[in-house]
């Protein structure tokens, strides 16, 4: 029997392509997971969730349109799933897909380019699949990028098949489809799906610049059409969603500053200089160090890139044969040349970003050309084109030196041979990271290598069963580092299970569900069960989860769970908060928020079977219904909270620091839209420590008359007052408050009863007419005297005054340090502005909200002036701020009735259910983020009805509709219409796909 | 090393040879580069119009096409002496100077990039005209 000889070059590629063996080799059971890697523990779970345009998982649901394009992506990983493989090996088969992938393309590219040459085809290979832009690709597995990077040399070499004439159009069509469907993992960061085109484009300009020569432009063109049109219909299923979602969602201008990300591309390009673009070296976390330890923050290895001598020599000797490639040009590879060219130039403007000086047409493009800003991490972006052309061009290099030394001497042939040979394991050395998987970084704190607990695996059971509504974590970190390894933005729990979760948000903390999560913590951190039992009732949260095993600086608050059934997995708790609410139900009365803005500190305050709605919203406003039956929650001003939120969210300034600020009153202004009886309402937390009594009466002044409250009622979250008649009008209250100076010992100025830091000399003098500390310094360190105060509470906020002098010598300066008991949380220093004469100084202080302590430290800062420092000091106080809200209810009218509703959720997408009601008009809550793009259709028996139910917000995050003359009995479907363009678009795609394979058979049969 | 002395002289004629054609080309070519130079120490056109060295070196670059005839080939040889000597200045460890320099590595790649697309076409012109 004869055996075919085998490629040696095959058996090389198969070798490389099994690089993620090496990664997992000796590591025992682990998994690739952590921070942006979300690998799911149950791939199945999330195969399924790409059918749907909807994703309800995280934070009460978001569009899901571009995440959808990663159902190939899944698919691969489901296949092994199903089969019974091991997670590992669900996730090993994974890669290894990819990895052949690409390097199989790549070798396609370079076979359909050079021929038989397979050492130029190795050079190719290797250099385009083993380069540092694919560290940071692997290291989270990047869809996007992984599609992208395989994609982009089918295409090219399919251009080129088509102008030799080697492929028919129609196959080419089919082979453009199947690199559709690999390319379709780039759509869930659609500005790569963009990249990929605009890659092609500039590559098909070389071919296109030959076509002048042979003139035959036209059929280029409709080559290039073959080529790039089924690559867009197949990918239709998700493109269709994907661009309603942009269109409606996103501002064609500074897109990026609606979505928060102001200065990202910025801060992105601070390290994109040319020089580190063409070496490849433009990863922003690449040039994250420590300023004091000087070691990198995120990424160890780059010290072997930034100061190993052969590290450096070799990301410059790249560059270098490439430029001398092009110095030796051929004229039968022209358009090669001039491919690779383009694409050196526009990728390397592209990939810098907004760095100077090429920056400047970068922000051209961001400021001119609508939804440019979608390409805010450009050098991720737009390197792909940079290292297609220099692995290009470096194989044109040995290609060119080859064949020239080949004609002249066998010795050159020879020396040029082994020195691809040379640069070829050099490359793979260079690449160290990749080929042995210290990407990964291993041994490290921030190892993605993960051993997950087998409580954490077997947890999606008990996960599925906890019910029907939401389930929130604690502690409230917005990345989840857990003892045993996983770091992750995204819950944990939304890997392995369809449990509906709530979680800090990393992303969007401003939305609406955002504000009543953090409110959620904060009540339950503050202990005001009364206000976090309401907002899990409107948030939908049945279920508690209590990680044990999560690294927290959160406060410990087992004590206050105390009172709910506790189910335990392993490390975690499950507490159940079984809640009458639904995710949809009917309002049986509603009330407005003054304002709606910060509706977040009303709604707690609001009746829980009541839904809290915008005065200000036009949709509700024209619902007359709703006017006349609403309630009013008005919020006061708090004068001392105003200043303090002043101070912090402004930049740091002088002005703000040398004021003085109230700390014995505080005034609370508000204005009455209707005349009527309203209820005051008072937030309870920590008032006994600014001397109110819970009994009794509240004397305060109304506008400037003096008046008494009496309290009805209190209860762990508020005090409730007896009503009160408001015209409408504007109001200020004024309240007294004993607000005590919390420094532990006030006369430590007279005894000198402080710690010190430093070397000083530590005196109290006196200084017109009065005692001040003065701490004279002329060592060569900072000294000090430190200051602890009684009573921190980590929750509040603090407002910390003192007077000094600067006699002469250094500024002076307060530094106040949050501590646990094991580590230093917060550090703010204060540096105050020279002054020679008493100067009053205050500034605020906001507490890292964890158990802890601090101390003032009042500082003499060391000078290289051999005189030193001296510094008086005075009159330190230290106060809390009274940040409490009040607020004033005015009750609306019950709609007094009766409503039932029962539902079923289809899908994320779409929800059924039926409405028994004996009202005129009903007031239906769907608790899921709001979008105008959800609708509701209502249904009699047999028909659907023709009413014109109004959509609006409610709850600060959820959908509302209003139903007027609503029948008692009736059907309704609540759907998310997007997903009727995903169908439509999976129908052209399917068909495309079908298409395109039976016009590949036929021309086969032809 | 005959060989190599022998290829040196030939360089050497024929370098001689171009000079000899170019000669006020070249003179010219200098001339506006000094020029450019003393325009720039003088500080003139500034604060509106700044002679920078980007600046010169950019118009060093294009006038070597129109002046000296350059061909793409002679441009992205300039682009490698850059290159290379930025890497020098990095292997010195002058970060400063290597990114700069790395900036006129790309002004003349993109100038021989232009320039190479004009020669494919051209010369596609010129077949054309034959």
């Amino acid at each position: 029997m004869r055996i075919k000889k085998i490629n040696p070059v095959i058996l090389v590629l198969i070798l490389l392509s099994l690089t993620p063996l090496i990664w997992f080799w000796g590591r025992g059971d682990v998994l690739l997971n952590g921070v942006d890697t979300n690998f799911p523990l149950d791939p199945l779970l999330w195969f399924k969730r790409r059918f749907f345009v909807w994703n309800p998982i995280n934070n009460a649901g978001a569009d899901f349109s571009s995440s959808t394009s990663g159902l190939f992506f899944h698919l691969i990983q489901v296949i092994p799933y199903l089969l019974g493989f091991s997670l590992k090996w669900v996730q090993i088969v994974s890669l290894l897909f990819w990895s052949f992938a690409i390097i199989f393309s790549s070798y396609f590219f370079s076979r359909v380019v050079f021929g038989k040459k397979r050492l130029v085809q190795l050079v190719f290979v290797v250099f385009y699949s083993f380069n540092i832009y694919l560290f940071n690709t692997w290291e989270n597995v990047k869809v996007a990028n992984l599609a992208l990077v395989t994609a982009l040399p089918l295409a090219s070499g399919l251009f080129i098949l088509l102008k030799k004439g080697t492929i028919k159009r129609t196959d080419a069509v089919f082979y453009s489809v199947l690199v559709g469907v690999i390319l379709s993992g780039s759509g869930i960061n659609p500005s790569y799906f963009i990249s990929f085109f605009l890659t092609t484009a500039l590559f098909f300009l070389g071919v296109l610049t030959l076509s002048v020569r042979e003139r035959n432009i036209r059929k280029r063109l409709i080559d290039f059409f073959a080529v790039v049109v089924p690559i867009i219909l197949v990918n239709l299923f998700w493109i269709l969603p994907s661009l309603s979602f942009i269109f409606t969602n996103i501002s064609a201008r500074e897109s990026i500053a609606e979505i928060g990300f102001t200065n990202w591309t910025d801060s992105l390009s601070k390290d994109t200089s040319l020089f580190n673009v063409l070496r490849l070296q433009g990863l922003w976390d690449w040039y994250a160090f420590d300023s004091v330890t000087g070691l990198p923050l995120y990424i160890p290895y780059v010290v072997n890139f930034f100061y190993n001598f052969p590290f450096i020599i070799y990301s410059l000797l790249i560059p270098s044969l490439v430029l001398l490639s092009l110095v030796l040009h051929k004229k039968e590879n022209k358009y090669l040349f001039i491919s690779f060219s383009f694409l050196l130039v526009v990728g390397v403007l592209l990939g810098a970003g907004t760095h100077s000086p090429t920056g400047y047409v970068f922000r051209l493009l961001l400021n001119n050309i609508p939804f440019f800003s979608l390409f805010r991490s450009p050098w991720y972006i737009f390197t792909p084109m940079v290292f297609f052309s220099i692995a290009g061009i470096l194989a044109l290099f040995f290609d060119t030196t080859k064949a020239l030394s080949d004609r002249k001497s066998p010795i050159i042939s020879l020396a040029i041979g082994s020195f691809a040979l040379v640069m070829i394991a050099g490359n793979l050395l260079y690449t160290y990271p990749q080929v042995s998987g210290k990407i990964f970084r291993p041994k490290e704190k921030d190892s993605f290598f993960i051993n997950f607990p087998d409580y954490v695996l077997n947890s999606q059971e008990k996960l599925d069963n906890l019910g029907e509504g939401r389930l929130i974590g604690y502690p409230d970190d917005e990345i989840e580092r857990f003892e045993w390894g996983y770091r992750g933005v995204q819950p944990l729990t939304t890997l392995i299970s369809n449990k509906e979760t709530l979680s800090s948000p990393l992303n969007a903390p401003d939305s609406g569900v955002a504000s009543l999560i953090k409110h959620f913590y904060l009540s339950l951190k503050r202990g005001e069960t009364e206000k976090y039992r309401k907002i899990a009732k409107l948030l939908n949260i049945d279920s508690l989860l209590y990680k044990n095993d999560q690294s927290s600086l959160s406060p410990e608050r087992k004590e206050e769970l105390n009172d709910y059934t506790k189910n335990t997995v392993g490390e975690w708790d499950l507490y159940n908060f079984a809640s009458d609410k639904e995710k949809i139900y009917i309002a049986e009365a509603s009330d407005f928020a003054y304002s709606y803005t910060h509706a977040e500190d009303i709604i707690s305050s609001m009746d829980e079977d009541s839904v809290l709605l915008n005065p200000s919203d036009s949709v509700v406003n024209d619902i007359r219904q709703l006017s006349l039956s609403s309630g009013n929650i008005i919020l006061a001003e708090n004068s001392q909270r105003k200043s303090f939120e002043k101070f912090i969210y402004s930049p740091s300034n002088i002005a703000d620091r040398i004021r003085s600020y109230e700390v014995d009153n505080v005034s609370f202004k508000f204005n009455i839209p209707v005349d009527g009886e309203y209820q005051p309402k008072l937030e309870k937390y920590a008032v006994e420590k600014f001397g109110f009594k819970l009994t009794g009466n509240l004397a305060l002044e109304v506008n400037g008359t003096t008046q008494e409250w009496k309290i009805e009622k209190v209860d762990d979250s508020y005090i409730y007052f007896d009503p009160i008649l408001l015209e409408k009008d504007e109001y200020e209250i004024s309240l007294a408050l004993d607000n005590n100076n919390l420094i532990i010992n006030p006369d430590f100025i007279e005894n000198l009863e402080f710690d010190t830091k430093g070397v000083a000399n530590l005196s109290t003098v006196e200084d017109e007419g009065e005692k001040a500390l003065g701490i004279y310094n002329t060592s060569g360190e900072d000294a000090s005297a430190v200051i602890t105060i009684s009573d921190f509470d980590p929750l509040s906020s603090y407002l910390i005054e003192l007077e000094y002098r600067q006699i002469y010598g250094n500024n002076a300066s307060v530094l106040v340090h949050q501590a646990t008991d094991k580590t230093l949380v917060k550090t703010q220093v204060e540096r105050m502005p020279n002054h020679p004469e008493w100067k009053h100084f205050s500034f605020y202080f906001e507490p890292v909200k964890t158990k802890s302590e601090i101390e003032i430290e009042l500082a003499a800062p060391k000078t290289k002036d051999p005189l030193g420092t001296k510094i008086l000091y005075n009159n330190l106080k230290v106060h809390k701020v009274f940040s409490n809200n009040m607020l004033f209810v005015k009750e609306g009218a019950t709609l007094d009735r009766s409503a039932k509703v029962v539902y079923e959720q289809v899908s994320p997408v779409e929800y059924k259910g039926r409405i028994e009601s004996d009202g005129t008009s009903d007031l239906i809550v769907f608790s899921e983020n709001y979008s105008p793009k959800w609708n509701i259709d209502i249904f009699s028996d047999n028909e659907k009805l023709d009413l014109e139910p109004k959509h609006f917000s409610a709850n600060t995050y959820a959908n509302a509709w209003f139903i007027d003359k609503a029948p008692g009995n009736y059907r309704f479907k609540i759907t998310y219409t997007p997903q009727k363009l995903f169908n439509i678009g999976m129908l052209l795609s399917t068909v495309t796909l079908f298409t395109s394979l039976l016009l590949y058979f036929r021309g086969r049969k032809n | 090393m005959e060989e190599f002395i022998k290829y040196f002289k030939l360089i050497k004629i024929k370098v001689n040879h171009w000079v000899e054609k170019n000669n006020f080309r070249i003179i010219l070519f200098n001339m506006v580069v000094v020029f450019l130079f003393l325009l720039r120490s003088a500080g003139y056109f500034h604060p509106y119009f700044e002679i920078s060295v980007n600046f010169i070196v950019l118009a060093s670059i294009v006038l070597s096409i129109l002046l000296l005839k350059a061909k793409a080939r002679a441009i992205f040889f300039v682009a490698l002496t850059f290159w290379l000597f930025a890497g020098l200045m990095k292997v010195l460890k002058i970060n400063v100077w290597a990114e700069r320099t790395a900036i006129y590595t790309y002004q003349a790649l993109v100038v021989a990039t232009i320039l190479l697309v004009y020669e494919a076409i051209a010369s596609s012109g010129a077949k054309k005209g034959k």
